[in-house]
């Protein structure tokens, strides 16, 4: 196994008043180590579902209906997909060699803990080391993620912090026990412009000295386009579009991705006095759609695409659609090789 | 007040009392502290900044939503005094006065999952403002919701459903069919694509331009968005801790900024583009706390190019350039970086 992450055909499903949702349906994502992946697409598409997957965190009335969640862990490869949701392994996993920073640092944050005894927890809980040396170790993390004067702040409790300091907090909280794994579900979304640069700097800066993987979740075309290497576009629980950042922004192969870049207004202030949109909205997850769920809004949507159901094939190195429009190509392709 | 201008704002104050103690009345937060905006007739202007800025506190103060400490709020009224325009201070309205004013004045809200009753269809919904205000029968009343709903996009047919049955996108299409339902002049947007996805966001932002075009409507926009904010505005005022630090056109505003926060604001907007090459300014610190501003310019701490008059005067709006102004003291030394096509 040499990807750090590689999960194969999952399917995560809820249970709802209005029937299954089908909320992850049938996706595979492949993370190198040290690999940046974003996950881009609108509410509802399934990409924080995916990372709930990841971690163990599906519960009722949710379920991983079916496929493998492969992981590179310390103790050798494991189908996390397979592990009991609290049991022992998940849980050596879950906090040490896959970590995760949330949205909202206020809800994720214990509010009655102190900063530092909340740092100090994931060390205390995996790596058989002294409380001072916990200490000594949050405090390093406090600092390495721009926290002025560490000492004191690891004794203050999450309100005394700013938005931006608590989301430090955070960060330092998920890299404290280098982990190989950090996935980011919109870590910037609930803050202001100014201080989601300084957040989006220091997660740059730290990437130099992390060695691992970052799955980088968000709908916000402009972050990915600052953090990621390669990109995945999800849409309805399935992926749309894998390629590399500069690949999926310059030639998007995908209707729904085109779509979506188009429909972001140029701040140069260039672009038509119309916006572009995508008509129509997303099915809602419970419905059953014959063919590509894209297609009841797509402009090129051919008889095909209602019948059949489009592959993620390769359309050229490195670069995946899930589009019938673009098969033609990658059976060629396929072909050659 | 010329005769383009349809609403005029002058040292607009909207003071919160904090408390700081179980007996100590503590200072006062000033959430909006001396605005001055002149907003002409069909145009739309942009207030934009970062939490806690003061620009829904504005935009929700010139509507009397919440009442302003300071301030007159001139505005040209149809519906007081008769079918001829009179110049009324919104300030100082009664409360019947109010409710007519409500005709000309509305607001459309950032989440269309609150700002909708779920126990009322959306007949009811559209329609409430009709029969507040007793305009029309029940009968004409019907009629308009459905011709209401057409505008905006929506089918008659959605008449008699509830909030519930629809997505994110589709409520905001109801929220701003009620802000239509009295034909107003002028409508307060307060973030009202921020909570709808990217796609859904593009086709309410063109909605609005649409009914803009086809309703002569002014638009007061509050976002944070700026990229959705240079779009649709005529004109850009940025705030800082309840004032204005910069106003002018939009495309002067965001080429070439006149205030060190402007660039700031501008720099640290992801561009999605991988290979957007830009120098970022980085702003250090948070944005102090509105009830105990620094002296001088409030921007100071954060400035890169503060000097020592910054740390002790507080610089006045003034001229910058055509259709431009800004409050810094260093507006003629300081060559600020904009948004340029790159």
């Amino acid at each position: 196994m040499k990807d750090l992450l590689d999960i194969r055909d999952l399917r995560v499903n809820f249970m709802t008043e209005a029937g299954i949702a089908r909320a992850v349906d049938g996706i595979d994502v492949s993370i190198a180590p040290g690999q940046t992946l974003a996950i881009v697409g609108e509410s509802g598409c399934g990409k924080s579902v995916t990372s709930r997957a990841i971690m163990g965190l599906i519960q009722p009335p949710g379920w991983i209906e079916g496929g493998e969640i492969w992981f590179a862990a310390r103790q050798g490869p494991t189908d996390l997909a397979q592990l009991p949701p609290n049991g022992r392994q998940i849980n050596a996993i879950r906090g040490s060699e896959i970590t995760m920073i949330f949205q909202e640092p206020m809800t994720a944050l214990n509010p009655v803990l102190k900063i530092g005894a909340q740092i100090m927890e994931p060390l205390l809980l995996h790596e058989k080391i002294s409380k001072s040396e916990a200490k000594e170790r949050a405090i390093a993390s406090l600092a390495a993620v721009g926290i002025s004067s560490p000492g004191q702040r690891f004794d203050e409790y999450p309100h005394n912090l700013s938005g931006g300091m608590r989301q430090r907090a955070m960060i330092a909280m998920a890299l404290v026990c280098n982990p190989s794994l950090l996935i980011a579900d919109e870590p910037t979304t609930a803050l202001d412009v100014t201080i989601q640069a300084q957040v989006l700097d220091l997660m740059k800066d730290l990437r130099r000295d992390f060695s691992g993987a970052i799955m980088f979740i968000t709908h916000d075309l402009g972050v990915v386009a600052t953090m990621a290497d390669h990109v995945m576009v999800m849409y309805r629980g399935k992926v749309v579009e894998r390629a590399a950042v500069r690949d999926l922004y310059r030639h998007p192969l995908h209707p729904y991705t085109q779509g979506l870049l188009r429909s972001v207004p140029s701040i140069a202030g260039r672009g038509a006095k119309r916006l572009a949109t995508i008509e129509g909205s997303v099915p809602r997850p419970t419905e059953r759609i014959r063919g590509c769920a894209f297609a009841p809004r797509c402009p090129h949507a051919m008889p095909v695409c209602k019948q059949d159901t489009p592959a993620l094939a390769p359309v050229q190195q490195d670069h995946r659609a899930a589009c019938f429009l673009h098969h033609a190509v990658a059976e060629e392709q396929a072909h050659a090789a | 007040m010329q005769p383009d201008v349809l609403l005029q704002v002058t040292g607009l104050r909207k003071h919160f009392p904090t408390r700081s103690g179980l007996f100590h009345t503590g200072s006062a937060v000033k959430a909006v502290d001396g605005v001055d905006l002149t907003i002409k007739a069909g145009e739309t202007i942009s207030l934009v900044g970062e939490s806690g800025c003061g620009k829904s506190t504005t935009g929700r103060s010139i509507l009397r939503l919440i009442e302003p400490s300071e301030g007159e709020i001139l505005f040209r009224s149809r519906a007081i005094g008769g079918s001829s325009e009179t110049l009324v201070n919104v300030a100082t309205l009664s409360s019947s006065q109010m409710k007519l004013l409500r005709r000309e004045m509305q607001i459309i809200f950032q989440d269309p999952y609150s700002s909708l009753d779920p126990r009322m269809n959306v007949a009811d919904i559209v329609g409430e403002p009709l029969r507040i205000q007793g305009v029309l029968t029940r009968a004409e009343r019907r009629d308009r919701v459905i011709h209401l709903l057409e505008a905006v996009g929506l089918g008659g047919d959605h008449a008699k459903r509830f909030p519930h049955e629809f997505s994110g996108g589709q409520r905001q299409r109801i929220g701003i069919a009620r802000a239509l339902a009295l034909t107003p002049r002028f409508i307060v947007a307060d973030e009202p694509v921020s909570a709808l996805d990217v796609s859904i966001q593009a086709q309410v932002v063109n909605l609005l331009q649409d009914l803009q075009a086809e309703m002569g409507l002014t638009y007061l926009f509050i976002a944070h968005d700026l990229s959705v904010v240079r779009h649709i505005s005529n004109r850009v005022a940025v705030m800082y801790l309840g004032r204005i630090v910069e106003i002018g056109s939009s495309k002067a505003v965001f080429s070439r900024p006149q205030h060190p926060y402007t660039e700031a604001l501008l720099s640290a907007v992801p561009i999605p583009d991988p290979d957007s090459a830009r120098a970022r300014i980085r702003l250090h610190g948070d944005v102090p706390n509105p009830s105990a501003p620094p002296p001088g310019c409030p921007f100071h701490p954060r400035c890169s190019y503060a000097t020592a008059q910054c740390r002790e005067q507080v610089p006045a709006l003034r001229d910058a350039g055509p259709d431009q102004q800004a409050s810094c003291h260093r507006i003629e030394e300081l060559t600020l970086a904009g948004i340029n096509d790159h």
